[in-house]
C-alpha cells in the first residue's frame, strides 16, 4: 500500500472509532511496532538513495497527519465520554447538607450583646463587680439607709447583716467611682437578685445593664441626648420616647423612659395594656448625696445614670410571654434563637 | 394608693375628667397603676315600688310583684322572698340587666312571666355596714322613697371613678387624699383647699381623764392625745362610708371610721382607745420587755422583743405603737369616752416591728415610710372636727401634746443659673418661682438666688437637686432638650476577660452548642444527687426554699437539670453550655471568691469522650495556642475509667469525662452524658503568645513508622508526648495511625502505631540522621512504657 492509501484508510478508521479502545486499536494498526506506516519506514531500505529523501518526508508527514487525526479524535471521544460519565452522576441536591448544625446564644446573651455594641461605639466601659455584695455598696452608699423605705422595692436576699446578693448593678458604679477619677463613662451589666417567688413575670434572679457618666457640666438634657441615643440604636430612628419624673434614691431628678410599644408600634395592644408605649428603663442625674458618699464634691462633678432590665428587653423584643422560659433551656426554644 | 376621684375632688374643685388628669399626673410624677370605675358590673338596675302582690297561681312560695319603675305600664316580676310588701321600695333589675352574679333576662317562673329580678344587697356587693338594711336574708328595702325609675347606683354612690397611684418611697405626703389633692391640683392647675378644722369643747378636760409619759423619745417624736366624751357609737354618715369604701377600708362605726377616714385623708394613722380600759388613766410610750404578751384587735397574740415600741397603761401593753392596737382596750359598743392618739413613730422601728411579728397594716404602712410630725396635729383636729361635726361625742379641752422635734421650716437655698445648669434649660427665675409654688414651696427671689420655704410635708427635699427636680416636673420633662454631653470620642474598652468569654462563646456557637442560663442558688440535695460532699459555701439568710439555699460552686447540677428537662420531652441531641460564676467563701473575708466557670455538657448520636476533648482542645488552641493534657482522675460524678483532669502548661483548668452512668440513674438520663467544668479564670491566665511568623520548609520531610506492643493501660497519648520529648525538635508530627488489642498479642497488651515526621530547616535529613532519631525514640519507649519494637 502507498502513503495515499493508507492515509485514506487510517483517516476512516479514525472518524469510524467511537470509544477509546476503538481507536487504540487504530493508533497500534497504523503506529504499532508492526503497524503500516511503520511498516512502510521499513520499506526505505529497499529504495535507491535518490527515492528515500523523498519517500521519508512523505511518511513523516503521513505519520505527523495520522497521530494529529488522533490526537483530536481523542480529544472529541474524550469529551463524550466525560460527559457520559457525568450524566452518571446525577446527585440530589435537595437533599440536606451535612455540616454540623449551628447554635445559638442565649437570648439574653444576644439581648445584651446588641446593648453593649451600642454603648461601647457610644464611648462607654464595659465593667464587672461583685454579685455577692456588701449592703453598704448596694445600698447605704446609694442613698439607701438600713430600714429606709426605699429598701421596700426591692426585696434583698441577705448572706449576713452586712452583706447582700447585689439587687442591681448599682455597687458596681460606686466600686468605679471609689477607684476611678472622672470623667466616667461606663456601663456594668450583670446578674441581680430579688427576693420574688418564680411566676411568669417574676424572676430572683435577672440580669441587668446599667450605665453611669460623671463628669463636670453633665446636664439632665445630657442624660435625655444620650438615651434617646441609645434608644434609637436600639429600636431604630422611629421610636418615640417619653420622659416621666420617676423616683430613685440614687438619682435626683429621676425619670422613667418609655418607649413606642414593639408589638402594637404604638396603636394599642395587650403587651402594651393598651398604652402604646411600654417602660423601658429608668434613670436619672446622680444624686449628690451619692457623688458626697464616694467622695466626689458635687459642686464640681455632676453625671448620670440609667439602668435597664435585659430579660425585659429580651422578652418584649422576642414576644416571650413567660420570663421562666429563659431560664428553662429546653433547646427548642433556645434553638429559636440561631 | 386608691384614690377616688369624688373624694380628691373634696379639696381640688374643677378637676380634669379622669383620664386626662391621670396623664397629667403621671407627666408630673405621680404614676397611676389603674383606673376602676366602680358600678360597672351593675346595670340597668332601678328603683322600683311595689304596687301589688298576688299570689302565684302554681307556686306556694313565689309571689307576683307589680312594680313601679318610673315607666307608664307596671313591671311584673315574680320573686320568692318573703319580706316583700306592697308599697316597699325596691332595687329592681329590669330585664336585660347585668348584676355583679350575672346577667339577668326576662323568663317563666312556673308559666308567669317575670321582666326581671328583685335584688338583695349582696347582689349588689353591698354589706350592712353599706347600707342599712343590706344585710338582711332577701330583698333589700330602700329607705326615704326614693324616685322610682332612679338608677340605684346613683341612689347608693355604687358609680364612682377610683384612681390607683404608685407611691415612690420619698413621697409618704401622697398616701393620703391630701397629698394626691395637693398634686393634682399642681399637675392640673387648679387650686386645693385643705379643709378647715375648728369644734366646741366641752368643759371635760383630757388631762384629768389621762396623762401620757413618752420614754423611748428617740422612737416617738410626737404623742397627741385626745379624750371624747358622751360617746354615741352608730354608723357614720353615708358620705363617709361611701368614700372609705371606694378607697377599699370597710366601714365599721363612728369613731372607727373616723380614725380610718382622717388617716386616709391626710396620711397621718389614727387610733382610738376606750378610756375605760386605760388602766390607772395612764399612757406610757416605750420599748417592750422581752417576752411580754398581748392580743390584737385581730384577737391574734403576739410576743415581743426589747426592741419594740409598746403602748402601756399603768398595767400592760395597750398597743403595738404604729402597727396595732390591743384588744384590751378596742372601741365597743357600749363605749363612752374616748381617747384618740395622733403619734409620729420612727419609721425604721415600726417597720422591723411589723416585719418581725408578721404584722401589715395600713397603719404600719404609712409609718414606716415615714409621717409628718405637724400633720400629726392637723389630724388630731381633723378628727375632733368630725367627732364634733357628727355629733359622735363631746370633745374634751385641751389635748396632750409631747413633741420631740424641730418643726421650723427647712430652708433650701440654690439659684436659678445652678437648676439650669443641672437641667441644662434656660428657664427664667421668676417661671421657677412659680412652678414652685404650685408644689407648695414658697421661693424667695433675691437677684438669681432661690430661696425655698419646704413644706412640712415634703421632708424628701433636702437639696438644691431636689429643688431642681420640682422645677424640671412641673416644666415639664418634655420641655427639657435633649442634648449630646460635651464628652470627648472615643471607644469603649471591654475588659480582656469578656473579650475572651467571647471568643470562647463563639467557638461554642458555631460548633453547634446552645446556651443556657440557670439560677445561682442551689440546695445541699443536689450535692448528694452528685454524692459530693457538700462544699464550703454561701448560705442565704433567707432564700426562698431549702433547694435555693446556697449559692453554688459548680455548675454542673444545674446543667445536669437542664439536660434531664430536655431528654424527658424527647429533646435527645444536646450539645449545651454555660457560662456563670461560682461563690466560695473566704476565710477572713466579708466576700466570697466569684470564679467564673464553664460548664459544656454533650449527649446524643456521635458523641463520646473526645468529641468534647477536641472541644476543648480547639478553645485551649483558640485562647493560649496551646495543647491541651488530661490526666486521669477520680470524681464521684464521672465515670471512673472515663475521667480527667485538663491542663494546660501544667496549670489545672478543669475536668472533663463521662457521667457516672449511677449519677445519671439518679437523674433518670437514659443516655450517657460528657461533661466538662472550665475554670476560666484559669484558663484566661494562661496568656496566647503574640504570633511570629515562621518560614514555610524548604528541605523535604522524612516520614518512619513505628509500632510497639506495650499494656493496655498505657496512655497512647502519653507515648506521643515522649516520642515528641524525645524526638526533639526534628520531630515535626507524630500521628497514632492504628490501635489493636487481639490474642497473638496476649491479654492486657495493645499495640500502638505511629507515623513521624522529621524535618530538618538547615538541608534533607540523611537515613542516618533519621535512624538515629528513631533509635532514641525507640530506646525511650522502651525504658519509660516497657514497650516491644513490634516487627
Amino acid at each position: 500500500m502507498n502513503v495515499e492509501e493508507i492515509k485514506k484508510n487510517a483517516t476512516q478508521a479514525i472518524a469510524a472509532c467511537g470509544d477509546s479502545a476503538a481507536l487504540n486499536d487504530v493508533r497500534v494498526k497504523y503506529l504499532g511496532k508492526k503497524g503500516e506506516i511503520t511498516s512502510l519506514m521499513k520499506q526505505m531500505g529497499q529504495l535507491s538513495p535518490e527515492e528515500r529523501p523523498a519517500f521519508g518526508k512523505d511518511v513523516n508527514t503521513l505519520r505527523t497527519e495520522v497521530e494529529q487525526a488522533l490526537k483530536e479524535r481523542q480529544s472529541i471521544i474524550a469529551h463524550k465520554e466525560q460527559q457520559k460519565k457525568m450524566q452518571g452522576e446525577v446527585i440530589d441536591i435537595t437533599l440536606p447538607g451535612t455540616g454540623g448544625k449551628v447554635g445559638a446564644l442565649h437570648p439574653l446573651t444576644q439581648v445584651y450583646y446588641e446593648l453593649r455594641d451600642i454603648f461601647v461605639s457610644m464611648g462607654f466601659d464595659v465593667l464587672e463587680g461583685p454579685e455577692v455584695e456588701l449592703d453598704e455598696y448596694n445600698f447605704e452608699k446609694l442613698n439607701i439607709p438600713k430600714e429606709h423605705p426605699s429598701r421596700d422595692a426591692q426585696d434583698t436576699f441577705y448572706i449576713s447583716d452586712d452583706v447582700v446578693l447585689r439587687t442591681h448593678t448599682s455597687p458596681v458604679q460606686i466600686r468605679t467611682m471609689l477607684t476611678q477619677k472622672p470623667p466616667i463613662r461606663m456601663i456594668c451589666p450583670g446578674r441581680v437578685f430579688r427576693c420574688d417567688d418564680v411566676d411568669a413575670t417574676h424572676s430572683p434572679v435577672f440580669m441587668q445593664l446599667e450605665g453611669l457618666v460623671v463628669d463636670k457640666n453633665i446636664r439632665f438634657s445630657d442624660l435625655k441626648g444620650t438615651i434617646n441615643t441609645f434608644l434609637k440604636s436600639y429600636y431604630g430612628e422611629d421610636v418615640k420616647t417619653k420622659f416621666r419624673p420617676g423616683f430613685f434614691p440614687f438619682t435626683e431628678p429621676s425619670a422613667e423612659v418609655d418607649v413606642t410599644c414593639t408589638v402594637c408600634k404604638g396603636s394599642g395592644c395587650p403587651a402594651c395594656k393598651g398604652a402604646g408605649m411600654i417602660e423601658v428603663l429608668g434613670c436619672g442625674s446622680v444624686n449628690p448625696v451619692v457623688l458626697r458618699n464616694v467622695g466626689l464634691d458635687p459642686e464640681e462633678y455632676s453625671g448620670f445614670a440609667f439602668g435597664l432590665g435585659v430579660d425585659r428587653l429580651a422578652t418584649t423584643k422576642y414576644g416571650i410571654t413567660d420570663i421562666r422560659l429563659l431560664y428553662e433551656n429546653d433547646v427548642r426554644f433556645l434553638g429559636q434563637f440561631v | 394608693m386608691l384614690a377616688p376621684y369624688r373624694w380628691i375632688s373634696d379639696y381640688t374643685k374643677g378637676l380634669s375628667g379622669v383620664e386626662a388628669l391621670a396623664e397629667k399626673m403621671v407627666m408630673t410624677g405621680n404614676g397611676v397603676e389603674g383606673i376602676e370605675h366602680c358600678g360597672e358590673n351593675i346595670q340597668n338596675v332601678v328603683v322600683g315600688k311595689i304596687e301589688k302582690i298576688d299570689k302565684h297561681p302554681d307556686a306556694d312560695k313565689l309571689v307576683v310583684c307589680q312594680i313601679d319603675v318610673g315607666d307608664a305600664e307596671l313591671l311584673q316580676i315574680v320573686t320568692g322572698a318573703d319580706n316583700v310588701f306592697a308599697g316597699a321600695y325596691v332595687p329592681v333589675a329590669k330585664a336585660p340587666a347585668v348584676l355583679p352574679t350575672g346577667p339577668i333576662k326576662k323568663g317563666k317562673l312556673r308559666g308567669v312571666e317575670s321582666f326581671g329580678m328583685l335584688c338583695s344587697g349582696e347582689e349588689l356587693n353591698l354589706k350592712e355596714e353599706d347600707y342599712e338594711g343590706a344585710g338582711v336574708d332577701g330583698i333589700m328595702i330602700l329607705r326615704n322613697e326614693p324616685q322610682p325609675g332612679m338608677d340605684v347606683r346613683e341612689l347608693l354612690h355604687l358609680s364612682g371613678t377610683v384612681m390607683e397611684f404608685e407611691v415612690g418611697a420619698n413621697r409618704p405626703d401622697c398616701l393620703s387624699m391630701l397629698g394626691i389633692a395637693r398634686e393634682a391640683a399642681a399637675a392640673d392647675e387648679k387650686t386645693y383647699e385643705q379643709p378647715q378644722t375648728g369644734y366646741a369643747e366641752s368643759d371635760k378636760k383630757t388631762q384629768d381623764m389621762v396623762s401620757v409619759e413618752v420614754q423611748d423619745k428617740d422612737l416617738c417624736t410626737r404623742y397627741i392625745a385626745a379624750a371624747v366624751t358622751d360617746v354615741k357609737i352608730e354608723p357614720s354618715p353615708e358620705w363617709m362610708r361611701v368614700r372609705l369604701r371606694e378607697a377599699g377600708v370597710r366601714p365599721i362605726n363612728n369613731i372607727v371610721d373616723i380614725t380610718n377616714f382622717v388617716m386616709l385623708e391626710t396620711g397621718q394613722p389614727m387610733h382610738a382607745f376606750d378610756a375605760a380600759d386605760i388602766r390607772g388613766e395612764r399612757i406610757i410610750v416605750r420599748r417592750a420587755q422581752k417576752g411580754e404578751k398581748m392580743v390584737t384587735l385581730d384577737d391574734k397574740e403576739h410576743e415581743f422583743t426589747e426592741n419594740m415600741l409598746l403602748i402601756y397603761d399603768a398595767e400592760g401593753p395597750i398597743g403595738i405603737a404604729g402597727i396595732m392596737g390591743g384588744q384590751n382596750s378596742e372601741i365597743k359598743q357600749d363605749t363612752k369616752t374616748v381617747v384618740f392618739e395622733a403619734a409620729k413613730f420612727g419609721y425604721g422601728n415600726v417597720r422591723q416591728t411589723s416585719r418581725a411579728l408578721g404584722v401589715s397594716t395600713e397603719s404600719s404602712m404609712r409609718f414606716s415610710k415615714g409621717v409628718d410630725a405637724a400633720t400629726t396635729l392637723y389630724a388630731m383636729q381633723r378628727a375632733l372636727t368630725l367627732i364634733d361635726e357628727l355629733g359622735a361625742g363631746k370633745v374634751a379641752q385641751g389635748m396632750i401634746d409631747i413633741l420631740n422635734e424641730d418643726l421650723s421650716a427647712r430652708v433650701v437655698k440654690t439659684s436659678a443659673s445652678s437648676v439650669n445648669a443641672l437641667l441644662g434649660t434656660e428657664i427664667a427665675a421668676g417661671e421657677m418661682q412659680k412652678y414652685l409654688s404650685r408644689v407648695f414651696i414658697q421661693a424667695e427671689l433675691e437677684g438669681d438666688e432661690l430661696v425655698c420655704t419646704i413644706p412640712s410635708f415634703r421632708g424628701d427635699m433636702t437639696g438644691p437637686a431636689d429643688v431642681a427636680e420640682e422645677v424640671a416636673r412641673i416644666y415639664g420633662y418634655d420641655n427639657i432638650p435633649a442634648t449630646d454631653a460635651n464628652v470627648g470620642m472615643r471607644r469603649g474598652v471591654v475588659s480582656e476577660r469578656e473579650t475572651k468569654t467571647d471568643v470562647v462563646k463563639r467557638y461554642l456557637i458555631d460548633t453547634g452548642h446552645m446556651e443556657s442560663v440557670t439560677y445561682s442558688f442551689i440546695g445541699a440535695m443536689d450535692y448528694a444527687k452528685l454524692d459530693m460532699p457538700m462544699p464550703k459555701s454561701v448560705k442565704i439568710l433567707n432564700p426562698l426554699g431549702d433547694d435555693t439555699a446556697f449559692l453554688r460552686t459548680t455548675l454542673i447540677p444545674h446543667m445536669l437539670n437542664t439536660v434531664a428537662t430536655n431528654l424527658n420531652r424527647k429533646n435527645t441531641e444536646l450539645k449545651l453550655y454555660e457560662v456563670s460564676r461560682s461563690y466560695t467563701p473566704v476565710e477572713g473575708q466579708q466576700l466570697p471568691r466569684e470564679t467564673p466557670l464553664l460548664c459544656i455538657a454533650h449527649s446524643g448520636v456521635g458523641c463520646d469522650f473526645f468529641r468534647l476533648k477536641g472541644v476543648l482542645e480547639n478553645i485551649v488552641m483558640l485562647l493560649c495556642g496551646k495543647e491541651l493534657q488530661c490526666k486521669q482522675v477520680k470524681r464521684q460524678y464521672l465515670h471512673p475509667g472515663a475521667g480527667a483532669e485538663v491542663f494546660v502548661d501544667d496549670i489545672s483548668i478543669g475536668l472533663m469525662g463521662e457521667l457516672n452512668p449511677r449519677v445519671a440513674g439518679v437523674y433518670e438520663l437514659e443516655q450517657k452524658v460528657f461533661l466538662a467544668e472550665i475554670n476560666l479564670e484559669a484558663l484566661f491566665g494562661i496568656e496566647k503568645a503574640q504570633v511570629r511568623y515562621k518560614e514555610l520548609p524548604r528541605f523535604p520531610a522524612a516520614t518512619r513508622d513505628i509500632a510497639v506492643i506495650v499494656d493496655t493501660r498505657k496512655g497512647a497519648g502519653d507515648l506521643m508526648d515522649a516520642i515528641k520529648k524525645a524526638g526533639g525538635k526534628r520531630v515535626e508530627q507524630v500521628k497514632l495511625f492504628d490501635v489493636y488489642e487481639g490474642e497473638q498479642l496476649g491479654e492486657g497488651k495493645k499495640s500502638l502505631a505511629y507515623a513521624l515526621t522529621l524535618r530538618a530547616q538547615d538541608g534533607t535529613m540523611t537515613d542516618k540522621e533519621v535512624d538515629k532519631i528513631m533509635d532514641k525514640v525507640v530506646k525511650t519507649l522502651q525504658t519509660e512504657f516497657g514497650a516491644e519494637l513490634r516487627s
